[in-house]
């Protein structure tokens, strides 16, 4: 906007001043909160009379009363009414207190704005910090599961204080950030994955630093409210179209005693449920085609060893000495079976032999069933805050100290947090008050686990580990030197291959270590210039530092070959201000017709840093981690980041209301945003919502004992995303060779006029209380249509470029939200609560990019294993593979393995599988939510969540896995007889013949050929193939509820905590956190929380860390 | 009724009024350059800069290395594996094919520059050895993966109808390669008119002459991979190009890292982990004349640079065909620790790749040599092809000639290599009678019996292409497996006939990858259009 008009504009405010009204005997006041945060909307009405108004946004009204003997009631949905008789004050001030009855019923809307639940036209839910953190969860993410309708997290794969994934009503963009905004105190933050991981980009391999949210203090958060979809986020502008999750700050506030608060909360965390596994066969794949015995081979001397991957180990061994190799008919194992892990275990039956080990022990060939535990510990976490608060006519303030240092189930995994933080609002003079928050947050971690890859437990466990596996390594890794210890190779004897030669020396030699700080502050300036004119300025400021180190051991006796030291230093700084006046008027033109209306400015500015230094040179002095101490120039290397965006907005919001029961809000905001090209880089949006409170209007009779309250609602909102930063130009990118410059294309073709992707959503619901508001319940249907989205996909390579950005995309989203509440039972000792809620949305793409006909979302292992992609008119989330080929009766074909030697002799049989990939599942889920039931009884308090997912699909890897090498218990049974008589090559039988379901195509009959179970299993699933298998087989439905929260908790009755004369208030809690579940429908006990990543790749699952869940206590103290 | 502002008013209006000035500031829709690109990046391509990616693109990188360690050194003979890498094809085919596609697009932006600049005249030259440097990539390529997008690829920066290019035939892409490069031989031009590249051709110094044998070289090459397969295409291309100049028997077009400043090429890691590879019995027996483990027989000069005997000094390979005799293979010979330590560690039981030839990141990457071109030279006249009469005299002239030039490279290059220690060849090159008992060795020396001297030919062709895999394979296929092999019975690789297409090509260009490989039948096994 140019120059003028913003002097205009101020002008025009000078002049409203101006125009001030002198008014008769008038009483002014501000009414809030507990915690004396101003409250909005409060009716204030003269006693006996009509005469009424209402709060502003600050908490601020005006009056005019017939005399002092007036009396002024101040009522407000959620709070107990108060009644003051005016005397001869002129400034009445308020405190509300808090109806528990009523909690929850005024709710913190966009710009921090505290309104009526029942005057909002759209969907808004608001939690207390208290019930998120009831069950100590690791972060507030994974306290808000189940717990908002339509909101959906996901932990990753991994430790407890993996990255948690937010989702608001469903992905708005195909392959980039679907997470909403985060406000603090009018800050905005990012909830990004940190750099350092790559939790939102692979399935594959990745590791997890956790995200914004990871590290926010949690005892300071006072409440959580969640606006969703694009009409609540109409007035955050660009990156608000995901919706926003709005965290309010604690503030001091006015206690008994010294106002000080003390909690220690302790948690600890075990692994309880592992994937179910065979344990009756140790490690083979080959030994158990050619004869009912299989026996392990032996070194020439006689003596039986365990055998490897791929041979051979000893010479002149006889018998099968490796899982790869020469099979029946002639063919090599990868032939027929692809390249399964050293973990398969078709071997011999672990009967006690006694068996070389790869470390020159001989022990017994016997069951390892708890071999997959061997990395795990008990974790541990404890957190102690402290806080002081306190409050006067002044202001409140709030002083916070918060430690956490925690230990992860795994090994050499921990980490630490400090924070200091400050809630204060002050009264500077009749005028003026302010808040100021700030909060300072130091943390560390030590390693995050790998996932997916050959130095990860995870992959280890189901591709690399055999049954016999005995977890001999953690002693024997490490090799004694001069400096600090070089690695030991294992040997040609050691049988898991790559999986884990490399891994322990990975785990506890390469240390990765993260340090960061963050400084979150916000000022806010209010000034209640007139009775019907106020305004603010607000600003805040979140500024991160990480540092982030890389120090890999030399692995060399020498102390200088093997080792890389890798630093990198980051800084972020995200600063907003928001500048706004309101103008209020009651009974404007007509009675009991009250207006507001408000203009605000908003600037925006983040930038980050960052600087990567690698030394990956041998080093030339030993045992110093330093970027300059490297002896070859070219194994160093710098990369630098940076990421700039600016943006500036004008907005205004229009509030009517007619008589407490009718509410319009209309919105307008104009956005400039630096990452579009200068002609193109503005733009308007508009919402409108609208609220109807029925019963309030109508006289509803008798009725109204059934129904005491009804409300309908409708909103329709546009909202606008501008563009990640620097994709405008077609640039070239550089590098040199021979000491010249080269130019090359890049491989990425740039998007044609990029602008700002929009959505537009419409949304209706229903809110109606029944029983004296002893039920209530919300109901809500959305529509979402998203524009214009800049997305990336990918194009044929053969182009010349390997993706396009393009800015067409299309995706819908619609859906159903629904809550409900209900006081079961309540009176002074006993009280039972119940709240339900729920949600479904239906996700499609409605258009790719010209000449792109499909996009790929994800994927494990390329589309050799099974991958997530969408095309035009798919429901998002389809699972892509590989399948059977039916013939035209919608039959199974079956096809036979001939034996090489052109004997025609069948050695086994396969499916016919299609060459082309087919919808194999869909990750989307029918519906997600959360029941939770709180007790109370005298000072005990016990409260349960369960939440639950029903529908959606996963692709398993590691079922697929599981059942080809071996590993599943399936596949024990059908080694253990109870099958069809059965010959093996060398002429000896067994029960254990399976025929495969199907059509032969060869044989021209349903196909009846007995094979051995390795041919049935280790053919039709693979998890890591380059043949095309049915993938279908390990495609699943995820269907799950889970105990997600117990709490039990008693407060130390007053009467006796006032005979210690120490204590103000004291409670102890026994708290569990992920308990069990209560029913799933995954087979095998596999890990139905197990996606790799926070991205939209969540119907691949691979390489799952076991269940984990978490028992603890907490003992909290005021003094 | 009016009334005045108080003094609070006042204090706000100001407040209020110093905030708004202060965004007001901030109110630029301009934003400056905030968004431009902070990396090292340009708006504008130039020709030079382009064509120098052309050059460096053609280092050979990953897959090209791990495709003969894990593949091709045992399916050629070169080697012999012992065990299997584990490696994945299909997760090796991408990086050729990825560096390939970018550089066309590359090439297409060079001519298109140079169709809009007003000199484009005198810019012939460029856009010719861009072409060139195509076609070589080009042939490259298709000799790897058969049927490839060309016609209509690298073009998806002009618009979206080209992000999914059809594939066009082996045969029509090999065409059009070697036609390029006719165009270029006759179109290359020494003129003064003529902008130089100067110093951003890396690859010869714009050295226009050199350029020219390059180009002519490559057709001869080209043609030859093809004359089985369609003569009459090839024979002319062939007539045409013996009556240019070629690269004389001492010249090679290489990437030399002794050429190029900051460059090297470092192989090592191929050759260790998961290479499982030791000298193999057939390549054994192509340079020595008996099984003597003393090394008593060793008649080829390049023997022990290539390998490097047992741990007990014993020239013992590793059978081609292993069997359950075969002694289980130790040591981890490939190292580096014995270069900058102890030499005599981590040495096998077999006889293995020398580790000076696997650490030296000196040795130059061979795009053609002038050894090559002496050996197709000897193929012609042995066979008489493309109306050259068949010639005896004038076949082992150049076959000798060949195998000169090899032997003294490899020789002059051990010599000269700051690494090499432990039995490195004493003099720059092999002396006269080193050399005349290597080739009138009877293994070695040029046969009466054409049919005998053909077979030589190929073999000693196929020894010079040791440090060439790709054209190893290339001959090998050509010639339906006429250099030295024995049958491979209980090979870890069999039917390695070419590359699979990239995972990528299925998932974004189905429909013409479906079409090119018969409706998905994309395997290693099928053959090849040039082989036999």
């Amino acid at each position: 906007m140019n120059k003028k008009i913003h002097y205009l504009l101020m002008f025009a405010l000078l002049l409203f001043i101006n125009g001030l009204m002198a008014q008769n005997k008038t009483v002014t006041g501000k009414v809030t909160d507990d915690s004396g945060v101003p409250l909005l909307g409060v009716n204030v009405l003269e006693k006996g009379t009509s005469n009424g108004t209402s709060t502003d946004f600050d908490g601020n009204y005006t009056i005019n009363v017939s005399g002092d003997s007036s009396s002024l009631e101040f009522t407000s949905v959620g709070y107990l009414l108060q009644s003051i008789v005016v005397g001869s004050r002129s400034t009445v001030n308020i405190t509300m207190t808090e109806d528990a009855e009523q909690l929850g019923e005024v709710v913190l809307t966009a710009l921090g704005i505290k309104r009526q639940k029942k005057s909002i036209g759209y969907a808004v839910q608001q939690v207390k910090a208290a019930d998120v953190l009831i069950a100590g969860p690791v972060d507030l993410a994974q306290g808000l599961q189940g717990k908002v309708a339509g909101l959906n997290i996901n932990t990753s794969n991994g430790t407890s204080n993996a990255s948690s994934r937010v989702v608001i009503r469903g992905n708005n963009s195909l392959f980039g950030n679907n997470q909403p905004l985060i406000v603090i105190d009018g800050a905005i933050v990012d909830n990004s994955e940190l750099e350092q991981g790559n939790v939102g980009t692979s399935t594959e391999s990745y590791r997890d630093w956790g995200n914004y949210l990871s590290y926010l203090d949690m005892s300071t958060v006072e409440d959580i409210s969640v606006l969703k979809g694009p009409n609540a986020a109409a007035l955050y502008g660009a990156r608000g179209a995901n919706g926003v999750i709005l965290i309010t700050s604690k503030k001091g506030m006015k206690r008994e005693g010294l106002g000080i608060q003390y909690s220690l909360t302790s948690n600890y965390t075990d692994v309880y449920r592992f994937t179910e596994v065979q344990n009756e066969f140790g490690g083979g794949f080959r030994a158990g085609l050619y004869t009912a015995n299989p026996q392990l081979p032996q070194t020439a001397e006689g003596q039986a060893f365990v055998p490897s991957l791929y041979g051979p180990t000893y010479g002149g061994s006889t018998g099968i000495n490796s899982s790869h190799g020469d099979v029946p008919g002639g063919f090599y194992t990868a032939d027929l079976f692809s390249w399964f892990g050293a973990g398969s275990s078709w071997g011999p039956r672990l009967d006690g032999t006694p068996a070389l080990w790869w470390d020159g022990e001989v022990r017994p060939y016997s069951p390892q069933p708890n071999n997959r535990d061997y990395m795990y510990r008990q974790g541990m976490e404890n957190t102690h805050n402290i806080s002081f608060s306190s409050a006067s006519d002044l202001g409140s303030i709030r002083i916070g100290l918060n430690t956490t240092k925690g230990d992860a189930v795994v090994e050499n995994t921990n980490h630490k947090s400090t924070s200091y933080s400050l809630g204060s609002h002050i009264n500077i003079s009749k005028v003026f008050s302010a808040d100021i928050n700030a909060n300072y947050n130091q943390s560390s971690r030590l390693n995050a686990p790998e996932i997916g890859n050959n130095n990860s437990w995870s992959k280890f466990t189901i591709y690399g580990m055999s049954r016999e596996y005995r977890g001999l390594e953690k002693d024997l890794y490490f090799g004694e030197d001069d400096y600090d210890g070089y690695k030991v190779d294992f040997g040609g004897a050691y049988p898991h291959a790559e999986y884990s030669k490399d891994l322990f020396w990975h785990v506890y030699e390469n240390n990765d270590r993260l340090w960061r700080d963050e400084f979150l502050g916000t000022i806010k300036l209010n000034a209640e210039i007139t009775p019907w004119l106020n305004a603010f300025v607000r600003t805040s400021a979140d500024v991160i530092g990480t540092r982030f180190e890389k120090t890999n051991n030399t692995n060399n006796l020498n102390g200088l070959n093997g080792g890389r030291f890798e630093k990198t230093v980051s800084k972020d700084k995200t600063f907003n201000t928001d500048i706004m006046a309101t103008l209020h008027k009651d009974n404007f033109l007509t009675e009991g017709f009250n207006a507001s209306a408000t203009f605000g400015y908003n600037d925006y500015v983040t930038n980050s840093a960052g600087v990567r230094g690698v030394n990956g040179s041998v080093f030339r002095v030993p045992d110093i981690y330093s970027l300059s101490n490297y002896v070859n120039k070219n194994d160093t290397d710098a990369v630098e980041t940076r990421n700039d965006i600016q943006s500036f907005s004008y907005f205004g919001l229009l509030d009517m209301s007619y008589n407490n029961y009718l509410f319009l809000q209309v919105t307008g905001r104009h956005d400039t945003n630096s990452t579009l090209p200068k002609d193109n880089n503005s733009t308007f949006y508009p919402s409108m919502n609208t609220a109807f409170s029925f019963t309030d209007a109508f006289d509803m009779g008798n009725f109204e004992d059934v129904l005491s309250y009804g409300s309908i609602r409708f909103a329709w909102g546009k909202s606008a995303n501008a563009a990640p930063p620097y994709l405008l130009d077609a640039v070239f990118d550089t590098s040199t060779f021979g000491g010249q410059a080269t130019i090359t294309r890049p491989t990425s073709i740039p998007p044609n006029d990029l602008t700002f992707q929009t959505s537009e959503s419409k949304e209706i619901g229903l809110a109606l209380g029944f029983l004296e508001n002893k039920i209530n319940l919300d109901f809500t249907y959305y529509d979402i249509l998203s524009e214009n989205q800049i997305m990336t996909s990918t194009v044929a390579m053969s182009s010349g470029a390997e993706k396009v950005v393009f800015n067409s995309g299309a995706l819908s989203n619609k859906g159903i939200e629904f809550i409900v509440n209900a006081n079961i039972i309540r009176n002074s000792d006993f009280s039972w609560d119940v709240s339900l809620n729920g949600a479904k949305n239906t996700n499609k793409v409605i258009a790719l990019a010209e000449g792109v006909e499909e996009q790929q979302i994800a994927t494990v292992f390329g589309s050799l294993g099974a991958f997530m992609k969408a095309s035009p008119g798919e429901t998002y989330g389809t699972i892509y593979g590989t399948d059977f080929e039916l013939d035209d009766q919608g039959r199974k074909q079956v096809t036979n393995i001939l034996n090489k030697d052109g004997s025609g002799e069948v050695i086994g049989t396969q499916y016919v599988i299609s060459s082309d990939v087919q919808k194999i599942g869909n990750a989307a889920p029918k519906l997600t939510g959360g029941i939770g039931n709180v007790f109370r009884y005298k000072n005990f308090r016990m409260s349960a969540l369960v939440d639950f997912k029903w529908g959606g699909d996963i692709y398993s890897v590691d079922h697929a896995v599981s059942m080809g090498s071996g590993l599943s218990q399936e596949t024990a049974d059908a080694r253990n007889g109870g099958g069809l008589p059965y010959t093996y090559p060398d002429g000896t039988t067994d029960d254990v013949g399976m025929i495969m379901e199907g059509y032969n195509i060869d044989d021209g009959q349903v196909n009846d050929r007995v094979i051995h179970p390795v041919y049935y299993y280790g053919i039709t699933y693979a998890g890591w193939s380059h043949f095309n298998r049915p993938r279908s087989l390990s495609v699943f439905e995820n269907s799950w509820a889970k105990l997600r929260e117990l709490s039990i908790s008693y407060a130390v009755p007053k009467d006796v905590l006032k005979r210690t004369n120490i204590f103000k208030d004291l409670s102890l809690s026994l708290v569990g956190r992920n308990l069990f579940y209560i029913y799933t429908t995954l087979p095998d006990q596999l890990n139905p929380e197990a996606i790799n990543g926070t991205g939209n790749g969540q119907g691949l699952q691979w390489s799952a860390f076991p269940s984990m869940r978490t028992v603890g206590f907490s003992i909290k103290a005021g003094f | 009724m009016k009334t005045k502002i108080n003094i609070t008013s006042r204090s706000i209006l100001i407040v209020f009024l110093c905030v708004g000035f202060m965004s007001v500031s901030s109110c630029d829709d301009d934003f400056g350059d905030i968004n431009n690109n902070y990396e090292t990046k340009l708006y504008e391509a130039t020709a030079p800069g382009l064509f120098n990616d052309l050059i460096r693109t053609t280092v050979k990188i990953d897959a090209h290395h791990r495709i003969p360690s894990a593949w091709l050194y045992q399916w050629t003979q070169s080697a012999a594996m012992y065990g299997e890498s584990g490696y994945r094809l299909d997760a090796n085919t991408t990086g050729p094919w990825k560096s390939y596609y970018t550089s066309l697009a590359n090439a297409h932006e060079i001519q298109k520059l140079i169709a809009e600049h007003p000199e484009a005249a005198n810019m012939t030259n460029i856009s010719e050895m861009t072409k060139v440097m195509m076609a070589y990539k080009t042939l490259t390529i298709t000799l790897l993966y058969g049927d490839m997008p060309y016609s209509e690829a690298g073009k998806g920066f002009e618009g979206p109808e080209n992000f999914r290019p059809s594939y066009d035939s082996q045969q029509s892409v090999m065409e059009a390669a070697i036609n390029d490069l006719s165009a270029a031989v006759d179109n290359l031009s020494t003129s003064a008119t003529q902008v130089s590249l100067g110093g951003f051709d890396t690859l010869l110094g714009s050295d226009i002459p050199m350029w020219i044998k390059f180009a002519n070289s490559l057709r001869l090459r080209y043609a030859m991979t093809m004359i089985e397969k369609n003569a009459s295409f090839a024979g002319p291309v062939i007539t045409a190009a013996l009556s240019k100049p070629l690269l004389t028997a001492e010249e090679y077009i290489s990437l030399d890292p002794a050429q190029i400043s900051d460059f090297e090429i470092n192989r090592a890691g191929y050759f260790r982990g998961n290479a499982y590879m030791r000298m193999g019995s057939t390549i054994w027996d192509a340079m020595s004349s008996t099984a003597a483990v003393d090394g008593s027989g060793i008649y080829d000069l390049r023997c022990k640079i290539f390998f490097e005997p047992n741990e007990v000094d014993e020239w013992v390979p590793y059978p081609q065909n292993p069997d359950l005799s075969t002694p289980t293979v130790t040591g981890d010979p490939n190292q580096p620790s014995r270069i900058t330590g102890d030499w005599n560690t981590l040495r096998s039981n077999f006889a293995a790749f020398n580790v000076y030839y696997t650490e030296d990141l000196t040795v130059p990457q061979f795009i053609i040599t002038g050894s090559q071109i002496s050996f197709i030279k000897a193929e012609i006249y042995n066979r008489g092809l493309a109306g050259v009469a068949a010639d005896a005299a004038m076949a082992e002239g150049f076959y000798n000639e060949g195998i000169t030039a090899s032997v003294n490279f490899w020789y002059t290059h051990a010599n000269g290599s700051a690494i090499w220690d432990v039995n490195k060849p004493a003099t720059p090159e092999p002396t006269a009678l080193e050399l005349t008992t290597m080739l009138t060795n009877p293994n070695v020396a040029y046969s009466a019996d054409p049919a005998m001297a053909l077979s030589q030919i190929y073999k000693q062709h196929w020894i010079a292409l040791f440090h060439q895999q790709f054209e190893a394979w290339n001959l090998q296929r050509r010639t339906g497996n006429a250099t030295p092999n024995v049958p491979l019975t209980t090979s870890l690789v069999k039917d390695f006939n070419r590359l699979p297409y990239p995972n990528s090509e299925r998932e974004t260009n189905r429909i013409n990858w479906q079409a090119a490989t018969d409706g998905g039948n994309d395997s290693e096994t099928t053959k090849n259009w040039m082989q036999q």
